[in-house]
Parts: C-alpha cells; sequence; structure tokens
C-alpha cells in the first residue's frame, strides 16, 4: 500500500512524543483513542499521554513474504511484542542494522522505545517513513552479540 | 419476532487462478445457476461480499456491477465490507433481510478475484485487514502480527513450533478426503514443518493461500426454501461481536474475545455441545486455535495437542472444518464466510458426498460456523439447524 503523506503529518507529534492515549480515569494506557474505554468503560475520558520509554519483549518473530514458486521468503523484517513498563503494550519492528541476526535472542530482553526509519526501500518519490522501534541498550546488545558469538542464534 | 428463514440453494466455483475470468465472470457464473433455478421475480434482493475489488481492481460499489451483470439490477443490492469476513457479513445482513419480511427470498454472492496480484501483493492485501491507523505506521503486517501471536502462544503453554503443524495437516487431510482441495496431496504434521518458514514459528503453510473463487447462497423465508430445495436448512441463530482492533491493545491478545461473544450470542442456551461439525476462519492457523479455545472447545494450549490427537479430523467426534476450510479448499478474500454456510447447506442436507459428516445427517443436528474478521477485530456466527 503506498504512503499516506498526510496521515504521517497528523501523527508526526504523536510520534516524536511517543505518545498513546492515556483513560482519565482509570489512567491505563491504550496505543488507539476510544471513545469509551475499554477498561472501566468511562466516556470521552481518553487525552493524549506519553508511552512509558521502556519494556520487555514478550513475543518475537521475522515476518516476511513468500515469493510465488520460488520458495523463499524476501523482505523479512524482526518485529517484537513489548510489555511496556506501567503495563501498556506495543507490537514493533525492532531496530538496528543487525537486528536480524539478534532477532531470535531478544526475548525477554530490555528494550527501549525509538523513533526510527521504519520502510528502508521506498519510491523516491515518497517521503521516508518514521516511526517507533523497538530498541536493545548498547549494553544489552553488545552482550547479546557475544553471547551470539557475534552473528546471533541461527532461525 | 423474526421470521424462520433457511439456506435453499447453493453453488460454489473451484478456487483457482483463473487470468481468463473477471470478478464479474466469476459473479456470472456461481449465481446464474440459481438465477436460472428459480421464478424470475422471486429474487428480491441481493447482497454482495466482494472486499477484494478495491483492492485489486480500484473498483467501488462493485455490488452494482454484480447486480447489473445478473440482470437484478431491478432489485435492492447491497455491499458488505467486512475484510476477510464479509460474506459472512452479507449473508447475516441476508438473513436479517428475509427475517424481518423485507424479502421473501434473497441472494447472496460472495466473489474473490486476486490472481491478477502477484503472491505477495496477494499477501499484501491481508494488510488491508489490520489497523491501519496505529498498527500499519509502526511497520506491522497481517503475517508479523499472526507471528507474533504464534510466538506468544506457544511461550505461554510451553510448546514447540512443530506442534502448530497439526492445524494444517488436519484441515488438508480434511480437504483432500473431502474432494474440493488446490492440494495435490494432504501433508503431514511433519511435512508442514518443513515448510519455508514465512513468519516464525509460522510457515507458508499457516498460511491459507489466496484464490480466486466465489459462493452464491439463497437464503428464503422457510416455507418457499421447503418448495424450492429437498433439503433446506434453518438458521437457528445469528452472532455477530467486535474486538479491539489494535492487538497489542487487548487485555488478552491470545482470546479472541469477538470470537467468543459472536459464538455465544448465535448458540443461545444451547451452547456448543453436540454440535454435528463446526467451521471456523483458518486463514492463518494461530487464528484457528485461538478462536476454538475461545469459544471453549478446548482449554488454552491445548487445542494442538487435542488436534494432534485427530480432533477435527473426519471422523472424530467434533469434525472442525469438514471441507478443509480456507487451508484446505483455499481462501477467498471475503468470500470464506459464505462458503462455511454452503458447507453448512450440503453437510445438514446430506449432501456433502464423501466428506458428510454422520452426525450432521441426522434430524434436528446442528452445526455451528465462525468466520473472523482479520486477526479477530470482528466475529460472525451462524448456528444451522436439519429439520427435525
Amino acid at each position: 500500500m503506498s504512503h499516506n503523506v498526510v496521515a504521517t503529518w497528523r501523527g508526526r507529534g504523536a510520534l516524536l512524543g511517543r505518545e498513546g492515549w492515556r483513560c482519565g480515569a482509570c489512567q491505563r494506557l491504550w496505543l488507539a483513542r476510544r471513545r469509551v474505554c475499554a477498561g472501566c468503560g468511562a466516556v470521552d475520558r481518553a487525552e493524549r499521554a506519553a508511552l512509558p520509554r521502556r519494556g520487555t519483549v514478550a513475543a518475537l518473530s521475522v515476518a516476511g513474504a513468500a515469493v510465488e514458486h520460488l520458495d523463499q521468503v524476501t523482505g523479512r523484517k524482526p518485529v517484537v511484542l513489548v510489555e511496556l513498563t506501567g503495563g501498556a503494550r506495543i507490537a514493533c519492528l525492532l531496530a538496528h542494522a543487525d537486528s536480524m541476526t539478534l532477532a531470535t535472542a531478544v526475548r525477554d530482553q530490555p528494550v527501549r522505545l525509538a523513533v526510527r526509519r521504519i520502510a528502508l526501500a521506498i519510491d523516491a518519490s515518497e517521503p521516508i517513513p518514521y516511526g517507533l522501534k523497538a530498541a536493545l541498550d548498547l549494553e544489552t546488545r553488545a552482550a547479546l552479540k557475544a553471547s551470539t558469538g557475534g552473528e546471533g542464534k541461527k532461525e | 419476532m423474526m421470521r424462520p428463514v433457511s439456506l435453499a440453494l447453493e453453488n460454489a466455483l473451484a478456487p483457482e487462478h483463473d487470468w481468463r475470468r473477471s470478478a464479474a465472470d466469476l459473479a456470472i457464473e456461481v449465481a446464474g445457476p440459481l438465477c436460472q433455478r428459480v421464478p424470475p421475480d422471486l429474487i428480491d434482493a441481493l447482497f454482495v461480499a466482494a472486499p477484494a475489488a478495491l483492492l485489486v481492481d480500484g473498483q467501488a460499489a462493485q455490488g452494482a456491477v454484480v447486480a447489473d451483470r445478473l440482470g437484478l439490477a431491478v432489485v435492492p443490492c447491497y455491499q458488505l465490507e467486512a475484510g476477510d469476513a464479509s460474506g459472512a457479513a452479507a449473508l447475516h445482513a441476508a438473513v436479517a433481510q428475509v427475517g424481518a419480511g423485507l424479502a421473501r427470498a434473497a441472494l447472496v454472492v460472495a466473489v474473490s478475484k486476486v490472481s491478477d496480484r502477484s503472491e505477495r501483493e496477494r499477501a499484501a492485501l491481508c494488510d488491508s485487514l489490520i489497523d491501519r491507523e496505529v498498527e500499519a505506521p509502526l511497520g506491522l503486517t497481517y503475517q508479523a502480527l499472526c507471528g507474533l501471536l504464534a510466538d506468544l502462544y506457544l511461550v505461554r503453554h510451553k510448546l514447540k513450533p512443530g506442534d502448530l503443524a497439526h492445524v494444517v495437516a488436519k484441515n488438508a487431510a480434511n480437504a483432500v478426503a473431502g474432494g474440493e482441495t488446490f492440494l495435490p496431496h494432504a501433508p503431514s504434521a511433519i511435512e508442514v514443518r518443513r515448510d519455508i518458514p514465512v513468519a516464525p514459528p509460522l510457515v507458508r503453510s499457516d498460511f491459507a493461500p489466496l484464490f480466486d473463487t466465489a459462493t452464491a447462497l439463497l437464503v428464503a423465508e422457510a416455507p418457499l426454501a421447503r418448495e424450492l430445495a429437498a433439503a433446506p436448512v434453518e438458521i437457528a441463530g445469528l452472532g455477530a461481536a467486535g474486538d479491539l482492533t489494535v492487538v497489542a491493545d487487548r487485555p488478552d491478545p491470545l482470546r479472541l474475545e469477538a470470537a467468543a461473544r459472536a459464538a455465544s450470542k448465535a448458540t443461545g442456551a444451547r451452547g456448543i455441545d453436540g454440535l454435528a461439525f463446526l467451521e471456523v476462519s483458518s486463514a492463518c492457523s494461530i487464528l484457528e486455535l485461538l478462536a476454538v479455545e475461545s469459544i471453549g472447545v478446548t482449554a488454552p494450549g491445548t487445542a494442538t495437542g487435542r488436534y494432534k490427537d485427530g480432533l477435527g479430523r473426519a471422523g472424530s467426534p467434533l469434525c472442525i472444518n469438514p471441507g478443509g476450510g480456507a487451508q484446505g479448499r483455499g481462501f477467498g478474500f471475503g468470500a470464506s464466510g459464505l462458503e462455511q454456510a454452503r458447507e453448512a447447506l450440503l453437510q445438514l442436507g446430506a449432501g456433502a458426498g464423501k466428506r458428510q459428516v454422520a452426525a450432521a445427517s441426522q434430524p434436528g443436528a446442528c452445526a455451528l460456523s465462525l468466520c473472523l474478521a482479520g486477526l479477530g477485530s470482528q466475529a460472525f456466527a451462524t448456528l444451522y439447524r436439519r429439520p427435525a
């Protein structure tokens, strides 16, 4: 699907502020704005709020797409489900150029939310899309690299 | 009070990649035979499910095109869009229309025309099913979210990736035995495990392949259905519900709340015990597992083991997807919900041939179909009953 420039412009504030929505009644955090809180049922109490910056990887995958007749999978991207400190949860891509090799080792590892480029290969006429990704701390990353022999675990 | 409504007539096209035919061609070929079997003025409403038309052809209001091509432009036409559950949504709307007395008979047509696109682009059609406001800007895809759910499922229940293979193996076995399938043979769980990983722990076989296909059903008030068909099947209950569309926002991502609510509404006090068979969306293995567990067929984390032991296969106490579902028969984008209803009509009408479920031939037998939209953002459940 082509990139929606206007949607990117609309979401720029939330992206840079790493924001979600907090229910003013029960204080739960959500990624989507909802008129009725899915937790407590409060109506029209959702307000913009910063998401917790840190969390732990609860699930992971390296998702791509199959290529017809070739038995190949291309466009693979490491994706993680992060339990954020404070109760919210987010599914997003894993940051870093070497995330493919580290992806299988990040389960239960601490990560932080960082603003990163989402798609690497884009049409020259389209703007570069940015979004939130899960990034490993330098220490964690170095430790994982060492524990996986610098190459990461094979899938 | 709703009037009794029945499924009267059915037709379906075999899923394939048919470059010679357009979406309108498919609609004519699937619905034409039904239109010939009933008096011309009997069909007084048309319900169309064709969500791929806008995504593949850029055609909005495909319902108008279908009505024109079928010679039904004079009757009210309604197009339902609920992603890959559009066929089930169209069926529910048609049943409501007939049940409310606004039509005596309604034709429901679901068309999936996707082969103009490559396999990669067809897979991307499923990306339209995730939350485009919240999830897509994060770089997520349908496959990625399914992979995360599958990984979370395995970790929580301390299972191995290979355990998931029993879903495909079960659906493939049912499909090959039933005779309506794209599969040359039924792969074993071991063969499925060796397939290429697409979104580990999920492999390519875990994602039902998208095909060109079409299904048509005639829904009629019960007395009329008995005139039109030798073995009509009653609609005994409808249930539809939604859930949080952002998977990460759900209190428990492994519980498909929409599926649970929809099935509960459709079955009511009867519950799910004693069903002759169950039809469940199998667009992806993890979604079938979560749906089966969420509606209470098995306890959380036990469905793969039960499948391994034979649950769901033809001849087991509860056959799940006797025709193989989307994984065994082929996935019609937006047509699979109507295909489930067709299977119910064939089975409960004792016309399913070599895949006939014995329990479905008993008077008063009931079956349930559960159709999910996307990753469970919506669910449509339908309870069918063979007349006593």
